[in-house]
C-alpha cells in the first residue's frame, strides 16, 4: 500500500504524538490509530480517523474537537489518545504538548495499521 | 459483478433502498420519490427503523425504503445493524448511495463495500449547493469513469438532481440495469454514465491472500459475495461470524483457523482493508473535486464554532431552556393554549354539552359514565388528549425541530458529554435524554442511536426514572409556576434523584464506560415549512400510539369502578399517599399516573388549586419520577426485554416513593422551623 500524498515523508516530521497531545490549531496526518477492541477500531475508521487522513484540531476542552477533511468532529478524550498523528517541525519543542495532555507518542508506531 | 434483471415490463415494481452516512439526505430523496415525508434533522440517528413507501413514474411502480444512517458494512450501532439487515434480506433491485459531495472521501468507503459486497449501486452525490458555497466542484462524470458507476450530482433540499434519479431508476442507462450500461444519459450536472467495470480497493498481498483463501471456503448461501463475507469475517464483524459459522458448519473450524492465523501477532490483517479504501477514496476524490474558492466564513459558522465552547455554549443553553422549554412549551403551550381548551372550550362547552346528550341518549347509568361525566371516554379521555397533551407536546415538538434542524443538538452533546460519563452515559446519550422531556416513549425508541447495551439499558432507566414528558413537565410547570419555591424544590429532588439514580445504576451495571464520538455538522438556518412537517408527522406518530392508551385506560378506570376493584387499588394507593403526608385524593392521581404519565399530570392539574404547596410539591416530584407511562413501558419491554424492564420498572417503583417519603419529611421539618 502506498502512502496518502508522497509529500509528508517521516524524515520531515517533528515526531508522532497523539491527538490529545496536539495544540489547539495545529494539524498533522495520522499515522496510526489505537483501540480497546475491534469495535473501537470501526468507530475510528468510520469517522475517517485512519493513516493518511489529515486533521487539524480545533477545541480540546471540554472534547476535542478536530476536523478531518471538510468534517468536523467531536470525541473524548479516551478516543482521541488513540490517534497517531504526524506533525510537521515547528519552534515548539516535540513532546511538550504530548506530555501534558498524557499522549503517549511511542505507543501508535508499534500497532501501525499500513506497511 | 453485476448482472442484468430480468423482466423490467411497466407495471413491475422495482426496489430501491436509499442508503448512506447520517445526515446526508437520504430522507430527504425519500420524501421526492414517494411523496411521503419523514422526519429530517440536522443531527445523527432520526431514522430508527426504516420507512417505506411507494413512488410510481414512467410506469413504473417504485418500492423504495429509506435505511437508518450506515457508515460502513461493518455495523456499530443498531441503527446500522438494521439498515445492512435490509439490504442482506430484501436485496434490492438497485442501492442509492447517497453522499455528501463536501466530503466525497468520506463517503466514497461505503459505495467500495456496497459495490464489493455485490449490490448495484446508483452513487448521488448530494449537497452540491454547500460544496459550491464552500469553494468546490465536484465533477459526477469524472467520478462516474472512475468508480466505474451511475453518478448523479445533487442538491436534494433544493429538489436539483431529483428528475435526473428518476429518470436514472426508469431507463437505467438504456434499459439494461448493469453498471456497464452504454449512456443514454445526456450530459450536465446530472450525469449517469459508467466505463469499465466498477472501482474497489485492491488491499495489500497478505490481506488479499487471506481473503481469497477464506472467499474460497465459502460454500453457504449469503446475501453479499463471498468476498463481502470474507472481508467482515476477516474484520471480525460479529453478525458475519455467527452467519458464517451457522452456514457453514463443518467448513467453520478451518476458516476460524484462517480468521486466527490471519489477525495474529502484532500487526492483524483485520486493520487493513480501511485505511486501502480511504486511501482509494481520497484519490478518486482528489482527482474529481476541486477546489475553485477559499471557502467563506459565514456568520453561522462563526456562531456554530461559538457554540462549541463552554463559555459561550452554557449561557445560550440557559436561554434555550428558559425560552424554548420554560416560556414556549411551559408558558406558552402549558399556560394559553391549555386554559383556553381546556377551560374554554371543554370544560365550559363541550363537556357539559357531551353530559347533556349521553344522557338523553342513554337511560342505562353505565354507558353514561363510560361515555361522559367524571371519568369518560369522551369527557376525560378525549379532553386529556386534545385540550392538555396536544397543546403542550405540540409546542415541545415544534421546539425540538427547531433545535434538531439547526444543528444545534451535536454541539448540546458535545459540552454535556463530561457531565454525562459519572451517569455512565456519552454526550451521545443526551438527545434521547432531551427527546424524553418531549415524549419518553419517543425517546425509549431513539436510545436505540446509543452504540452500547449497556448505554442503552442505563439511558432508558433515566427516561422511565425521572425525565418528565412534556405533557407531564408541561402540566408540572403550570401548577407550580405561581409558586416559585416549589418549583425550585421540584427541580432540585427530581435532578438529584436523577444524578444520584443515574450514578448508582451506572456503578451496579458491569461494563465500559461509552465511549463518545459524534459528527458537528454546519450550523443551518432551520426553515419553516420543515418544522412544520416534522412537528406534524411527530403529532401523528403521538396519537397513533397514545390516544388508543388514553382511550384504554379510561376504560379501565370505567371497569375498575364497575367491578369494585378501584377503590381497592385506590384504599392501597391512599395508604401509601398517608405515607407521604398527601390527602388521599392524589391516590387517584397516583393510579391515573400509572395508566398514563401524563394523564396523572392532568389528574395534578385538577386537584392543585386544593392542596397545600407541601402537599403539592411531594406529589409533584413522586408522580415524576414514578413509573412511566403504559406506553413507555410497553415499548421498554419491546427495546430492552422483559427481564431489563421488569429490573427498571422494580428499581423505579420503591425509588419514587422513598424519595418522595424523605423529601415530605425534609419540608415538615423545615416547615416547622418557620419555612
Amino acid at each position: 500500500m502506498v502512502r496518502g500524498r508522497g509529500e509528508r515523508e517521516p524524515a520531515e516530521a517533528a515526531g508522532v504524538m497523539t491527538l490529545a497531545g496536539m495544540r489547539v490549531g495545529q494539524s498533522g496526518e495520522v499515522v496510526a490509530v489505537e483501540a480497546p477492541d475491534q469495535a473501537g477500531y470501526r468507530r475510528l475508521f468510520a469517522l475517517g480517523l485512519v493513516p493518511g487522513a489529515r486533521v487539524t484540531l480545533l477545541q480540546r476542552f471540554p472534547t476535542y474537537v478536530f476536523t478531518v477533511g471538510r468534517t468536523t468532529i467531536a470525541v473524548d478524550a479516551e478516543m482521541a489518545r488513540g490517534v497517531g498523528v504526524a506533525t510537521p517541525a515547528r519552534k515548539a519543542g516535540p513532546g511538550h504538548d504530548g506530555a501534558r495532555a498524557q499522549g503517549r507518542p511511542g505507543h501508535a508506531s508499534g500497532r501501525r495499521t499500513r506497511r | 459483478m453485476t448482472e442484468v434483471v430480468e423482466g423490467m415490463a411497466p407495471g413491475s415494481r422495482v426496489k430501491v433502498a436509499i442508503v448512506g452516512c447520517p445526515n446526508v439526505g437520504k430522507s430527504v430523496l425519500f420524501g421526492h420519490l414517494t411523496g411521503r415525508y419523514v422526519s429530517v434533522s440536522n443531527y445523527p440517528g432520526t431514522t430508527v427503523e426504516v420507512a417505506r413507501g411507494l413512488g410510481r413514474w414512467a410506469g413504473i411502480t417504485f418500492e423504495v425504503s429509506d435505511t437508518p444512517g450506515l457508515y460502513s458494512l461493518s455495523c456499530i450501532t443498531d441503527e446500522e445493524r438494521t439498515a445492512r439487515r435490509l439490504l442482506t434480506r430484501e436485496r434490492p433491485d438497485w442501492l442509492i448511495h447517497v453522499a455528501d459531495g463536501k466530503n466525497l472521501d468520506r463517503m466514497l468507503p461505503l459505495t467500495f463495500q456496497l459495490v464489493e459486497a455485490g449490490f448495484r449501486v446508483l452513487l448521488v452525490v448530494n449537497m452540491l449547493d454547500e460544496a459550491r458555497s464552500a469553494g468546490l466542484v465536484v465533477d459526477t462524470a469524472c467520478l462516474s469513469a472512475r468508480l466505474g458507476l451511475p453518478v448523479i450530482g445533487a442538491a436534494l433540499t433544493r429538489g436539483e438532481g431529483v428528475s435526473e434519479i428518476r429518470d436514472f431508476l426508469a431507463r437505467p442507462a438504456g434499459g439494461e440495469m448493469g453498471v456497464r450500461a452504454a449512456g443514454k444519459m445526456s450530459g450536465g450536472a446530472g450525469e449517469a454514465k459508467t466505463k469499465g467495470p466498477a472501482a474497489a480497493p485492491i488491499y495489500d498481498r497478505p490481506t488479499e491472500a487471506a481473503l481469497t483463501a477464506i472467499a474460497e471456503r465459502l460454500r453457504g448461501r449469503y446475501a453479499m459475495t463471498p468476498r463481502a463475507v470474507a472481508l467482515l469475517a476477516l474484520q471480525e464483524d460479529p453478525e458475519t461470524l455467527d452467519l458464517v459459522r451457522a452456514e457453514e458448519r463443518e467448513g467453520w473450524p478451518g476458516i476460524r483457523r484462517l480468521l486466527d492465523q490471519a489477525n495474529q501477532g502484532p500487526r492483524p490483517l483485520r486493520h487493513r482493508p480501511p485505511p486501502a479504501a480511504h486511501h482509494l477514496a481520497r484519490t478518486v476524490a482528489a482527482a474529481c473535486v476541486r477546489e475553485v474558492a477559499k471557502p467563506r466564513v459565514s456568520a453561522g459558522q462563526i456562531l456554530g464554532d461559538l457554540l462549541l465552547r463552554p463559555l459561550f455554549g452554557v449561557p445560550v443553553l440557559a436561554a434555550v431552556v428558559y425560552f424554548g422549554l420554560y416560556r414556549f412549551v411551559g408558558g406558552f403551550g402549558a399556560g394559553t393554549l391549555v386554559d383556553a381548551l381546556d377551560r374554554a372550550l371543554f370544560l365550559d362547552l363541550v363537556n357539559p354539552w357531551l353530559n347533556r346528550t349521553v344522557d338523553i341518549l342513554f337511560a342505562s347509568e353505565l354507558w353514561r359514565e363510560l361515555l361522559a361525566h367524571e371519568y369518560g371516554l369522551l369527557t376525560l379521555g378525549v379532553r386529556y388528549a386534545v385540550a392538555i397533551v396536544l397543546p403542550i407536546v405540540g409546542t415541545f415538538f415544534v421546539a425540538f425541530a427547531v433545535l434538531e434542524d439547526s444543528g444545534y443538538l451535536p454541539r448540546l452533546a458535545l459540552l454535556a458529554d463530561r457531565l454525562l460519563k459519572p451517569l455512565g452515559l456519552s454526550g451521545r446519550a443526551l438527545i434521547p435524554l432531551t427527546l424524553g422531556l418531549g415524549c419518553g416513549t419517543m425517546a425509549t425508541l431513539v436510545t436505540r442511536t446509543l452504540e452500547t447495551r449497556r448505554e442503552r439499558v442505563l439511558a432508558t432507566f433515566l427516561l422511565a426514572l425521572g425525565v418528565p414528558c412534556s405533557a407531564q413537565l408541561g402540566v408540572t410547570l403550570g401548577v407550580l409556576a405561581a409558586r416559585p419555591r416549589a418549583l425550585a424544590i421540584w427541580s432540585l429532588t427530581v435532578l438529584t434523584v436523577l444524578v444520584g439514580g443515574g450514578t448508582l445504576a451506572a456503578r451496579l451495571l458491569p461494563g465500559q464506560a461509552a465511549p463518545f464520538f459524534m459528527e458537528v455538522p454546519p450550523l443551518r438556518l432551520p426553515s419553516f415549512g420543515n418544522i412544520w412537517r416534522k412537528t406534524t408527522a411527530r403529532m401523528a406518530w403521538y396519537f397513533r400510539e397514545v390516544l388508543p392508551v388514553f382511550l384504554a385506560a379510561s376504560l379501565v378506570i370505567w371497569l375498575g369502578r364497575l367491578v369494585g376493584l378501584f377503590p381497592l387499588a385506590l384504599s392501597g394507593l391512599a395508604t401509601v399517599c398517608r405515607w407521604l403526608g398527601l390527602p388521599k385524593e392524589v391516590s387517584l392521581v397516583f393510579l391515573f399516573g400509572f395508566l398514563r404519565r401524563d394523564y396523572g399530570a392532568a389528574g395534578l392539574y385538577d386537584l392543585a388549586p386544593s392542596l397545600p404547596t407541601t402537599s403539592l410539591v411531594v406529589a409533584a416530584v413522586t408522580l415524576t419520577l414514578f413509573v412511566p407511562c403504559l406506553a413507555q413501558v410497553v415499548l421498554m419491554f419491546k427495546e430492552r426485554g422483559p427481564k431489563v424492564a421488569l429490573a427498571i420498572v422494580g428499581f423505579v417503583f420503591p425509588l419514587a416513593i422513598l424519595s418522595g417519603y424523605v423529601l415530605s419529611q425534609i419540608l415538615a421539618l423545615t416547615e416547622g422551623a418557620g419555612w
